[in-house]
């Protein structure tokens, strides 16, 4: 074979513009065989196959992918969570436009569910709850109360995780979801515990939380104070027994210890 | 505790959704060459990506249907205010291979194995840069083809172009990068025949 046969030419061509998709087999069968048999006569090409697959290997093996930012992860969740914070009926959705409580509501949410909801920290949605009034909820530390502890014991728990938890007469521990910075004495501090109030909420069985929409001390029912209503703001003064707790300051000795102060001073900011 | 779709619909976008998380941020970097833009890039695409979860078919590549989402995306974002592709002489290019070919085969050298390694004395660096300069047209064809190992028939859903324009940008793309790295390569080869030749990069640069 001294002349390349007619048509070789056109395979030498046909191989160097269809390289890539030989090397991946990505031909179909006829047009493989055809230039399989044309490398098998042809040096040239034979040569460039081992050249062209060579590179490729190599270049397979050099191109990579570039290192992903540590917290993009986080950020795209953090988006996706704001899209879609939990679901459309779910009842913390509007936390996220009371600024005061949002950043308070991102840990004490995780923190209220996780005892009582068998360990899950994820905000998922929940089925609707009803809206009930109960007429005697004690304010209890929910762990606490659940080992036993008296009230008092209670009070003087220094245990900044333990948050309070409304005793209903079902018998049951009932969170308080802090859907409002102005819940946060309610949520937060041990000196409420035992006190006795009358709450008008929606209650998920679900996550045996409730949303308080309305509350006031049991012992001021019949008169003596005026009912507590949600819509006063919170101001740092020492309040007697019996009056509102949303005008509760969070007490000193809470304060005092250092993850109070940082869990106050988020809401506060 | 909860089921239902509604409910989980989130958590199921990021179960299958996020995992493609490092192959969309450097597709992003790739097509942007910004690290901050490719950032806000992928961020967008994963709302977008939410946004439609819907039309997503269950049991597809959902790899190559947020390539898809990244790559609309960023043309939105950055094409239309950008200049014409880059034109590329490939008369040049095909013809620069095509002597370093020749000349192996004039000269009878012995073929190197498959396995030796074709890239000996490129640096990682020259490897990236090369691919970096490729016109964006040919660039995510050989990203998503090389790097992502996606087929011929994903890179042309992605890009929404015919699957012979996928093979031709593929062909195009890579004679781009062995014109110039196979040329580093061979001319380190020939100052220190067999061996890299580090010390001598600069002669390259």
């Amino acid at each position: 074979m001294s002349q390349p046969p007619r048509g070789a030419e056109a395979d030498c061509a046909a191989l160097a513009s269809r390289v890539v998709p030989f090397l991946e087999s990505a031909l179909g069968e006829d047009e493989r065989l055809r230039l399989e048999r044309h490398i098998e006569r042809c040096p040239r090409c034979s040569r460039r196959v081992v050249v062209e697959r060579s590179f490729d290997r190599a270049l397979r093996a050099r191109v990579r992918r570039s290192a992903t930012p540590e917290d993009l992860a986080v950020r795209v969740r953090a988006i996706l969570a704001r899209e879609a914070p939990t679901v459309r009926e779910a009842p913390w959705r509007w936390v996220r436009t009371s600024g005061l409580a949002a950043l308070a509501a991102s840990v004490v949410l995780a923190l209220v569910a996780l005892p009582f909801v068998g360990g899950t920290s994820d905000r998922r949605a929940v089925p609707p709850g009803t809206l009930r009034t109960v007429r005697e909820a004690v304010v209890v530390d929910g762990v606490c109360d659940r080992a036993g502890l008296t009230l008092e014991q209670q009070r003087a728990c220094p245990d900044s995780r333990h948050l309070n938890a409304l005793k209903c007469p079902d018998g049951r521990y009932w969170s308080v979801l802090l859907t409002d910075g102005r819940l946060r004495t309610l949520v937060l501090d041990p000196e409420v515990r035992g006190r006795r109030l009358v709450v008008e909420g929606e209650f998920y069985p679900a996550i045996m939380s409730v949303r308080v929409e309305r509350w006031r001390d049991r012992d001021a029912a019949d008169g003596v104070q005026a009912p507590a209503i949600l819509g006063v703001p919170p101001q740092a003064r020492v309040v007697p027994r019996g009056e509102d707790l949303a005008t509760l300051p969070l007490s000193a000795r809470r304060e005092a210890t250092p993850r109070a102060r940082r869990r106050d001073g988020s809401l506060r900011a | 505790m909860t089921s239902g779709p509604p409910h989980n619909r989130r958590e199921e976008f990021e179960r299958v959704a996020l995992p493609h998380l490092p192959a969309l941020f450097n597709f992003a970097l790739k097509l942007t060459l910004d690290p901050k833009e490719a950032e806000d890039l992928v961020q967008e695409t994963y709302l977008r990506a939410f946004r439609f979860f819907d039309s997503y078919a269950p049991g597809t590549q959902i790899k190559a249907w947020l390539f898809r989402i990244l790559r609309n995306t960023h043309i939105n974002r950055y094409r239309a205010a950008r200049a014409r592709p880059e034109e590329v002489d490939f008369t040049k290019i095909e013809a620069g291979w095509e002597r370093l070919v020749e000349e192996d085969f004039l000269r009878g050298r012995q073929p190197r194995s498959p396995e030796e390694e074709a890239l000996d004395g490129v640096l990682d660096e020259e490897v990236e840069k090369a691919l970096t300069d490729l016109p964006e047209d040919y660039r995510e064809v050989v990203v998503l083809a090389l790097v992502e190992e996606l087929s011929y028939k994903e890179i042309a859903r992605v890009l929404s172009i015919p699957i012979g324009t996928v093979m031709s940008r593929l062909h195009r793309g890579r004679k781009i990068l062995q014109s110039r790295l196979m040329g580093y390569a061979r001319r380190k080869g020939i100052l220190r025949p067999g061996t890299a030749v580090s010390n001598r990069e600069e002669e390259f640069r």
